[in-house]
């Protein structure tokens, strides 16, 4: 099992405390002329108490004290006119599980090399599991396992949980460089891995139709890394601008493969070999790949205020792990009689993109501008026909009119947009823009092979006097396209023998349109104002609104609008105040409809019947509010600061049912964070204060997917009991920021 | 430039910066873009921001030892200030780690224009969403259509209410593009909640709902994964 947590302070933590306060001493004689702000050190100890699993969601902390270092140093600034060589160092969290560090040394318009490193945790989820093994790709039971049919005869599947925490570590690191020469040529290279490691769950399958799954949830193991590698010439001349690069991005997974002991026992529909003890189930993980992409660019003043820009990027992805076995069960495997028609998918995909920009902003009122863009990926894998065992769980069914006689569908994807837009200045404090653009987008073994969206978009900006300034945005688009094929994906991937076997020839609901696919309107609204009546206040406020209508889906999303309304406020005193504060509200609305049928000999009969209608009408909220507030006291010598932060999100979803249905009502879903800031500096000296901070934070949330829902609790899925996270935590900090 | 005597008044500047200044706008920013035509400038004239009449001191502070913008972690604070609904999304239950300071606004878009529409960093979305996700690039063997075009269909990167920051929730959001025979179409509801006695509940509701069986929706490689379950 693979667990991040850092606990009391490790030997590491006090050794690069020590280490960077002795580094820090030797700089403050070494930089004496440089600015204060990037010269300073802070060193603390934070205490976390509570259960908190959310709060470290991405600083991997746990209960118990931590030591915290971060630092800033440098010599010079940027803008050394001398052309004196400058370095900057940047380390923060270190002594955390998530410390990032970063140095870079500048000489002005000569070099630039930089280095990075920072650790990423996330996840970070509690379950149990009764899976042996965890870590590694191969999952076993424990002896004295007792299989059965569904999780209610297994009488050792409470007994064998243990403990597992799902999260995942990413540490990445990066090197650069950069050099300008001859006037007005740089050349960048940039190097960066990134490597992730850690745990996260996904459901292992047995089963062969969607009336015989048994589940176990599984830990999968993660350990993968991605290596990116990014070069540029570059050319600025007055007028002439030009850039090539390459890009380069290899994706390496240590695991190909995650294989389980099936913890069921053999039923119905199976093969005997698949159940307990010898059954067992293999998935597929992350195949290795890589992407690399040459671009060139160019941009052209063509005369003062009016700019070309031709950019143009050619790529390839391609993926050719070679294909795990149709199955890991070595007595179904005897029975394969279609062999795999390849040893692995020798996947690729040619990417081109073309962005042509006209752009002019001449002195008069009008500016204007065109715009092109070509984004093409075409996806040159090859078809073939797969004759694939379901689930691990059956002997191969190699026959013609056989379903699992798939052939794969390697879809590609071409879209074009064309742009005008225009704006015209009335004085120098209002505008009107206006714009229109045209997407077509093609696509292949869709169900719908050509869209086209055509949108326009208005909006009107106004300043009166200094204090007040105003604007407001309308876009409206509609999205139409070719005949929609809702069955064309089936019958491109099955046999035309086995088509032949299914009534009415088609998987999903021929009233269908799937969202992204489907007709569409949608109108857009967004209206923004600000004020400031005197020269301490700020206030603004924004509010948005969108609507789309699917306006000729019978079933699928039918309709959504989405609100929100956002206000801000500040203060500023000349006497030490300071105070800010924001409060916002989102409506999110969804409507969906749908018809439930069955298979056999009702299934026609069915999907035509008006009484099996439902529908589900979505309805979430979220309200934001903050308040902060900020006082130096005793003529400076201490600040004090105030943040409360709330932010509730409440869900519902309505299930509404045709006569020939039953249903009940769902739950509301609710998830709530209350964070409580204070923080308080003491100006021991000029350069020298010290921080006490307290952060407590609260977090509830009920989610009846997974509230109460235990490894047990359903029949045929054993689950990792994942509860919703239901915490209070409270955090102190006392910190000595030193600036040299 | 000469520096002036003691006493001597010095010369006003040749442009003032800010949105206080005499100074036009364009001129304001040409004045760094003279600098900065490789990197900033060059996709900067007819870009998303500058159509938006920002000004380079909008943002950026240039006389500052730190200048703010250039540091990731400030960057949700400071594009929060005019992407109110971004900087309130990030504080949704399920978001990247905007708002905890672990990722910056540039990780995904170029302040300055780019290739990408919405001024990403990539040539398009999943470009940008593989650069960090490599895991899901492929090419699968079972690609899933959506998936393949666009991430956004399904996942909103800001932050959502939804696991996963999925646009809405599982299974329901499965169900707008699956209404196959049996379970694909069934009316989930709370008919489907466990109760007292278990074993109980709809595995197509509870738990992981439809990725309690249907683990790979990115696509899967496994040659006997056509339905996305290997």
């Amino acid at each position: 099992m693979n667990t991040h947590s850092a606990n009391a302070p490790s030997a590491r933590c006090r050794l690069a405390m020590v280490i960077s306060l002795l580094l820090a001493g030797s700089l403050v004689q070494a930089s004496n002329d440089a600015p204060e702000a990037c010269r300073q050190v802070d060193l603390g100890l934070a205490y976390v108490s509570g259960d908190a699993f959310r709060y470290g969601r991405f600083t991997g902390n746990s209960d118990g004290a931590n030591a915290v270092l971060n630092m800033e140093l440098c010599r010079g600034n940027g803008h050394d006119a001398e052309g004196r060589p400058v370095w900057r160092l940047r380390a923060r969290d270190v002594g955390l599980a998530t410390p990032a560090v970063e140095a870079s040394l500048l000489r002005q318009g000569r070099y630039r090399v930089w280095g990075e490193f920072d650790r990423l945790v996330t996840g970070r989820d509690a379950g149990q599991t009764p899976l042996q093994g965890v870590g590694g790709a191969s999952l076993g039971l424990p002896s004295g396992w007792v299989p059965a049919a569904t999780t209610a005869g297994m009488s050792q599947l409470l007994p064998s949980l243990g403990d597992l925490t799902l999260s995942q570590r990413r540490n990445r690191r990066g090197i650069g460089a950069a050099l300008w020469f001859a006037d007005s040529w740089k050349f960048e290279a940039r190097a960066r891995e990134d490597r992730k490691q850690g745990l996260r769950s996904i459901a292992g399958l047995m089963g062969n139709t969607g009336g015989n799954p048994r589940v176990i949830m599984l830990p999968e193991p993660l350990d993968q890394r991605t290596r990116l590698f990014d070069a540029s010439l570059s050319h600025a001349g007055p007028r002439l601008q030009l850039r090539g690069g390459l890009h380069l991005s290899d994706f390496d997974n240590a695991h190909s493969g995650l294989v389980w002991q099936n913890p069921f026992a053999a039923i119905a529909g199976w093969a005997p070999s698949a159940g307990f003890p010898n059954g067992r189930g293999q998935l597929s993980l992350p195949p290795d790949n890589r992407f690399h992409q040459l671009s060139l660019g160019a941009g052209l003043d063509i005369v003062p205020g009016t700019r070309l820009n031709l950019d143009l990027a050619m790529g390839q992805m391609r993926q050719n792990q070679a294909f795990l076995p149709y199955t890991v069960d070595p007595v179904l495997a005897a029975s394969v009689v279609a062999p795999l028609p390849r040893a692995s998918l020798d996947g690729r995909i040619d990417t081109r993109l073309v962005v042509l920009r006209l752009a002019s902003r001449p002195q008069g009122p009008w500016s204007w501008g065109f715009d092109y863009r070509f984004d093409e990926r075409d996806n040159r894998s090859p078809r073939d026909s797969y004759v694939g065992i379901g689930g691990d769980s059956q002997a191969q069914d190699a026959s013609e009119a056989s379903g699992r006689r798939r052939i794969n569908l390697p879809v590609s994807y071409r879209e074009q947009r064309l742009g005008l837009n225009a704006a015209y200045r009335f004085g120098t404090r209002s505008d009107l823009r206006m714009g229109i653009e045209r997407r077509d987008i093609d696509r292949t073994w869709s169900v719908r092979s050509d869209s086209e969206e055509t949108r326009l978009n208005l909006g009107l900006r106004s300043r009166i006097g200094e204090r007040f300034h105003a604007g407001l945005r309308w876009v409206g688009s509609r999205r139409s396209g070719s005949t929609y094929l809702g069955n064309r994906p089936f019958l491109d991937s099955h046999t035309p023998a086995y088509v032949d076997t299914v009534p009415g020839a088609f998987e999903n609901l021929p009233g269908l349109r799937q969202y992204h696919l489907a007709d569409r309107e949608r109108s857009q609204w967004a209206l923004v104002a600000g004020f400031a009546p005197s020269a301490q206040w700020n206030l603004g406020a924004s509010a948005g609104w969108t609507r789309d209508d699917y306006r000729r889906s019978e079933f699928g999303l039918t309709d959504s609008l989405q609100r929100n309304v956002q206000l801000d406020a500040s203060f500023q005193s000349q006497s030490g105040w300071s105070a800010h504060g924001f409060a916002g509200r989102e409506w999110m609305a969804f409507d969906q409809a749908a018809r439930a049928f069955q298979g056999g000999a009702n299934r026609l009969t069915q999907a035509a019947d008006p009484a099996r209608n439902w529908s589900a009408a979505h309805r979430d909220r979220v309200d934001s509010l903050g308040l902060g507030v900020a006082r130096r006291v005793l003529d400076g010598r201490v600040s004090l600061r105030a943040d409360v932060a709330q932010s509730r999100a409440l869900g519902s979803v309505q299930v509404s049912v045709g006569p020939a249905l039953s249903a009940a009502p769902l739950p509301e879903n609710e998830a709530r964070i209350g964070t409580l800031d204070l923080a308080s500096d003491f100006h021991l000296s000029e350069r020298t204060s010290l921080r006490l901070g307290l952060r407590q934070e609260r977090f509830r949330s009920a989610d009846f997917a997974t509230n109460g829902v235990g490894p047990n609790t359903l029949a045929n899925v054993i689950l990792l009991g994942q509860d919703s996270p239901d915490y209070r935590v409270h955090a102190i900090l006392l910190s000595l920021r030193h600036r040299f | 430039m000469r520096r002036p005597a003691r006493g001597e008044r010095r010369a006003a500047p040749d442009r003032g910066f800010g949105r206080q200044a005499a100074t036009e706008p364009g001129q304001q920013n040409q004045a760094c873009i003279d600098c900065h035509r490789i990197d900033a400038g060059m996709h900067w004239l007819g870009s998303a921001h500058e159509s938006a009449g920002l000004l380079c001191s909008d943002c950026h502070q240039s006389h500052a030892a730190s200048d703010p913008a250039l540091d990731k972690a400030n960057e949700p604070a400071l594009c929060g200030t005019c992407h109110q609904q971004q900087r309130a999304e990030m504080l949704r239950p399920s978001a990247h780690p905007l708002h905890d300071g672990r990722m910056g606004c540039s990780d995904c878009h170029a302040a300055h224009g780019g290739l990408g529409s919405s001024l990403l960093t990539g040539g398009n979305v999943n470009e940008t969403c593989y650069t960090c996700h490599a895991e899901l690039r492929g090419p699968f063997l079972w690609e899933h259509a959506p998936a393949r075009e666009d991430c956004m269909h399904c996942h909103r990167p800001h932050g959502s209410v939804h696991p996963a920051m999925l646009t809405q929730r599982t299974p329901f959001l499965c169900q707008q593009c699956h209404l196959a025979q049996f379970h694909p179409s069934t009316a989930l509801s709370g008919t489907g909640l466990a109760g007292p006695n278990l074993p109980s509940g709809s595995q197509s509701l509870l738990g992981k709902d439809c990725q309690n069986c249907h683990a790979q929706a990115h696509g899967s490689n496994h040659p006997s994964g056509a339905s996305t379950t290997r």
